[in-house]
């Protein structure tokens, strides 16, 4: 179930103003303060949803660097398209979702286009984690494979309501779908993620 | 109606999310087991796929960027908004009706802005093609034959006014325009009251006769129309396919004076100058043409005097006046 907390992190990042602060800002008040581009408002737009776009755009790639860039990327187009007056008016978090969603299309399409094999520069894993690492990077790397191959809109759907953990509702709101509609593209959705990894394996 | 299995696999998901198990989800729906297993198989890869945490050096990294980002916006102006996002104004009807009212004035009445500034330009001007395309606009705006035609009639002598112009002025310039053949002869034609000179280099219809209805591309040149192209657009209507506009002056014509420009159209030698009977047979062909030819196509006086002198013996140009 999503939860305004930011699970994962420690807490020296956040002071408790903060924390509050990003938790009790309406929907009114974040998008006025984003028409100012004031900083506060801003920081606590960030701080409130960017775990979610992160998360959402970790699972559909299953790459970190790639969902810190392109997270980033869209919370700077948010800044740009209200600064032009083409920012969203009404429901903050689906547009955001919605852009990231645009955006890891478009890299995905460039990608498909000019492969390129990423280099790792993460830290070497321990012996003892090793086994489970690679087994664990294995079933990602082949979940993350049957994933691609689905509609954009069933990834989202797997994504929000096993990656992130939205509820029903809260899916179909990220969404701007009703909820039966939803019942019906994750059915779907995780039909042909069982196909495509049954074919995989 | 929902399909069962998709509020079947719902109520299922949501068990699992609390600590349910498979088979106790499974043993909610047992017609429905068979087809649900697989899919919430795939449902809990999905979620074991899932990671909670999120990295700080990310987060720290994109902060920045964003805030910095939000910074250097704000130096910026920022664009203007589209006119459908500038809000409710209850000026707003009334600034489109006046936008309309204003387009339809400017389009109706021509006599405005661009369209009346290209009003005296001269073919090879930069506002000349706005005064052709506006003539277009007019005539194809223009649904009584009798007023398409009259219009027709001015533009045409607007075009032999405009080449006078370009004379003037000795400038060189291309021109097209369509007229009507009034003579012709090997060197130099007379369409419209306006003689152009023939190089043995034009490009020229060979069915084109004394009174067709052509198109003509040439180039003014030191008080001289040289052709480079004439093509025919309508050959000679016979005298009783015009159908007569009351307001014309009428004209009987005895039937046997009657010429049909094809009999005086295969013969040019008739127009020759030197050669008496050229000028009584153009003359008939002319009393043949279309009482509009006749009344708007007249070229003016001082024209045809023009025409006469530059001619000089070489060519038999027929008096407009001479009818009347």
């Amino acid at each position: 179930m999503y939860t305004y907390g930011l699970p994962g992190m420690s807490d020296n990042i956040f002071s408790p103003a903060l924390r509050y602060m990003a938790s009790s800002l309406t929907q009114t008040d974040e998008l006025d303060g984003l028409r100012r581009l004031d900083t506060r408002i801003v920081g606590a737009i960030y701080d409130r949803y960017f775990p979610e776009v992160f998360r959402f755009v970790r699972y559909r790639l299953n790459d970190e660097h790639l969902a810190e860039d392109i997270a980033s990327d869209t919370f700077v187009r948010l800044l740009e398209a209200t600064h032009n007056g083409r920012g969203p008016e009404s429901n903050l978090r689906a547009w955001l979702l919605s852009t990231a969603s645009h955006i890891i299309t478009d890299h995905l399409r460039k990608a498909y286009r000019r492969p390129t094999e990423m280099l790792s520069d993460e830290q070497p894993d321990t012996l003892e984690n090793l086994a489970s690492t690679v087994e664990q990077r294995e079933r990602g790397a082949r979940l993350k494979a049957a994933l691609q191959t689905l509609t954009e809109e069933q990834q989202n759907v797997i994504a929000l309501r096993f990656g992130q953990g939205y509820s029903l509702e809260e899916t179909a709101r990220a969404l701007k779908k009703n909820a039966n509609a939803i019942k019906q593209l994750q059915f779907r959705a995780l039909a042909a993620l069982n196909r495509q990894m049954g074919e995989k394996q | 109606m929902n399909n069962p299995l998709y509020d079947a696999l719902e109520i299922c998901i949501t068990d699992l999310e609390r600590g349910a198990t498979l088979d106790s989800c499974l043993a909610q729906f047992p017609a429905l087991a068979g087809d649900l297993q697989p899919i919430l198989e795939s449902a809990q890869q999905a979620r074991a796929f899932s990671q909670n945490t999120l990295p700080t050096g990310a987060y720290r990294r994109a902060r920045t960027r964003v805030l910095q980002a939000a910074a250097e916006l704000r130096q910026q102006k920022p664009a203007p908004l589209p006119f459908w996002k500038r809000g409710p104004s209850p000026a707003r009807p009334f600034r489109l009706a006046f936008t309309a009212l204003a387009m339809l004035i400017f389009l109706l009445s021509g006599g405005t802005g661009l369209v009346s500034a290209s009003s005296n330009a001269l073919p090879g001007d930069h506002l000349y093609p706005v005064k052709r395309s506006w003539e277009g606009f007019r005539l194809s705006l223009t649904f009584n034959p009798l007023e398409r035609e009259h219009l027709e009639r001015s533009y045409e002598k607007e075009r032999v006014s405009e080449i006078h112009e370009l004379f003037t002025k000795k400038r060189m310039e291309q021109v097209y325009f369509q007229a009507i053949v009034e003579s012709q002869a090997s060197d130099f034609w007379v369409v419209d009251g306006l003689k152009i000179r023939i190089d043995h280099d034009a490009k020229i219809d060979a069915a084109i006769t004394i009174g067709s209805l052509v198109e003509i591309k040439g180039e003014t040149d030191d008080g001289i129309l040289k052709a480079e192209e004439i093509r025919l657009i309508a050959p000679p209507t016979p005298p009783a396919a015009y159908p007569k506009p009351q307001s014309a002056p009428s004209r009987d014509i005895p039937a046997s004076e009657t010429i049909r420009p094809s009999e005086t159209a295969t013969l040019p030698e008739q127009t020759r100058v030197g050669d008496d009977t050229a000028q009584p047979e153009t003359t008939e062909q002319k009393k043949d043409q279309p009482k509009t030819e006749e009344t708007e196509k007249t070229p003016s006086p001082e024209h045809s005097d023009e025409h006469s002198e530059e001619g000089g013996s070489q060519t038999a140009t027929p008096a407009p006046t001479s009818h009347d």
